[in-house]
């Protein structure tokens, strides 16, 4: 995919914690783009510095060194168009449904009637029409993770970042988010940033597949996925599906 | 519909104090206990009935009662207040957290001569005694609770745009709720305490003084029907402020756990 114009660019980021041991490099340096519509997974190890990575994108931490521009500005501090999946679905357990997805537009003040019908509307598209008046407590994890992807969505930002979104998802579970996130993401063609450490995950949604090395997280190799849209179900069962999750694989178990 | 389990969770409790009455009542027969040294239940009762029928006790119930609410409202208004700034200002919470656990060991009944040569037999001194003894509980388990927030859920905020008040009221404070009602319902048992130890020390109006002056008077039956009006007065305020919990922090269904109890 052409980076061209990119959304989200990285610029040599890096980042060094100090510590009372000394600095700790968490992080690159390292340079990724992310075009307009495109899906880039990130694919590392545990402690590869991901979730460093996605403070950085999303404004609550600034890279020791190297720059992050989104939509042709730099990224200096929190802002509003990026919508945010972490991996617990880190919900408010006393607003309703509808009330957390609509969390971003209350604290921005632009509460509407029109932006109500577009929480049902997101509700409906993760499969939760007619569960808006329900509480946190009343769901099961998985459609939790559906509220906080709706509420990632709800103030249309640019670039969707998620975090191990469905890791602590039970297996079954997670197949199926898996499949319906890919259609949402076909549906509405937002830039998506997501970070795993699930092989098969990345492949299935990624347009590329960026893999990082453990600490500091540098890029190992940068794999573009050229499998058929729409995927589904069926795209799992391709050779080339396959191929490419063994190619991967390979890279960590040499 | 009231459930079988909930019918017994009332006529239980209810049995146990029945048989604790009666145990008393056939006990100083049994024993042959002098009655003006304990009084049987029927003398007590005898006297709750002279004192609320006959009306004598109410302007005392009034008393406390009013003393009650103004010192604790007082006191946990001020509790919130500094466990706010204590939990958002780390300088502060240096600075007055470690003073505050100091002033706590003292024994604030000790205070209560102080405090009515400072405000007078009235209301006054009662109020303040009962603001300070409701402060504590009220402010640890709200300093506590102002930082058991998920940091998650702020660090999603703070990406939303969110500023730090609007944090502060959309995350901080309802995370916060089950151990600010918690430190609400041990002190409002400690103002009952605070109420009636002023009123011991001198007063000339509320429970406390009507059980000081009957105890002059050899009045054991009435020093017990305050003693029960007190009970109840304690129970029917804690049972207030756990309905109050349950409707507001209904997210929270188990009891408010992990709370600290001091006093």
């Amino acid at each position: 995919m052409a980076t061209a114009d990119p959304k989200l660019s990285l610029q040599d980021v890096s980042v060094t914690y100090r510590t009372s041991r000394g600095p700790l490099e968490a992080l690159g340096p390292l340079s990724i783009d992310v075009a307009d519509g495109e899906f880039v997974a990130i694919l590392g190890p545990s402690g590869c510095g991901k979730s460093t990575l996605l403070k950085i994108v999303s404004g609550l931490l600034s890279p020791s060194n190297g720059r992050a521009v989104l939509n042709g500005a730099p990224i200096e501090r929190p802002r509003q168009d990026v919508g945010i999946v972490f991996q617990q679905p880190t919900l408010l357990p006393w607003k309703n449904v509808i009330e957390n997805v609509l969390a971003p537009i209350r604290v921005q003040g632009s509460y509407s009637p029109e932006a109500r019908a577009k929480a049902e509307h997101l509700l409906e598209m993760v499969g939760l029409a007619g569960f808006a008046n329900h509480y946190p407590h009343e769901l099961s994890g998985g459609m939790k993770q559906r509220v906080a992807i709706a509420r990632g969505l709800i103030h249309e930002p640019h670039l969707l970042l998620m975090d191990e979104p469905f890791a602590a998802l039970d297996a079954l579970t997670r197949e199926q988010m898996t499949v319906e996130l890919q259609a949402i993401f076909e549906r509405t063609r937002k830039s998506v940033v997501l970070i795993t450490h699930s092989i098969p995950e990345a492949v299935f949604m990624a347009d590329r597949v960026v893999v990082l090395s453990a600490r500091p997280g540098r890029i190992v190799q940068i794999e573009k996925i050229d499998l058929p849209r729409p995927r589904g179900l069926e795209t799992m069962v391709l050779p080339e599906f396959t191929a490419m999750c063994d190619r991967l694989r390979r890279l960590f178990t040499h | 519909m009231i459930s079988r389990e909930r019918i017994g969770d009332l006529l239980l409790p209810l049995a146990t104090i029945v048989i604790l009455i009666l145990a008393w009542h056939y006990g100083i027969q049994l024993f042959d206990v002098p009655t003006y040294l304990v009084p049987p239940p029927g003398a007590v009762l005898e006297a709750l009935n002279r004192g609320l029928i006959g009306g004598t006790l109410w302007p005392h119930i009034g008393a406390t009662v009013l003393a009650i609410i103004t010192g604790y409202l007082t006191g946990c208004i001020m509790a919130l207040l500094f466990a706010t700034m204590v939990s958002e200002f780390s300088i502060l919470e240096r600075a007055v957290y470690p003073v505050i656990v100091a002033f706590q060991s003292i024994p604030k009944v000790a205070l209560a001569p102080i405090l009515v040569v400072w405000f007078g037999f009235d209301l006054g001194s009662k109020v303040v005694m009962v603001a300070l003894i409701c402060f504590f509980p009220c402010f640890v388990n709200a300093a506590i609770g102002l930082k058991s927030y998920s940091p998650d859920l702020v660090d999603l905020y703070r990406a939303f745009g969110a500023t730090r008040w609007q944090i502060f009221w959309k995350v901080k404070v309802p995370s916060a709720a089950g151990h600010i009602f918690a430190g609400l319902q041990i002190s409002v048992i400690m103002a009952l305490l605070g109420a009636v130890v002023s009123e011991l020390v001198a007063s000339r109006r509320g429970l406390g003084h009507v059980i000081a002056a009957s105890g002059l008077d050899f009045d054991v039956a009435m020093m017990f029907a305050c003693v029960v009006i007190l009970a109840t007065l304690g129970v029917l305020a804690s049972q207030l402020i756990r309905f109050v919990y349950h409707r507001i922090v209904f997210w929270e269904s188990q009891s408010a756990a992990s709370t600290v109890v001091a006093h």
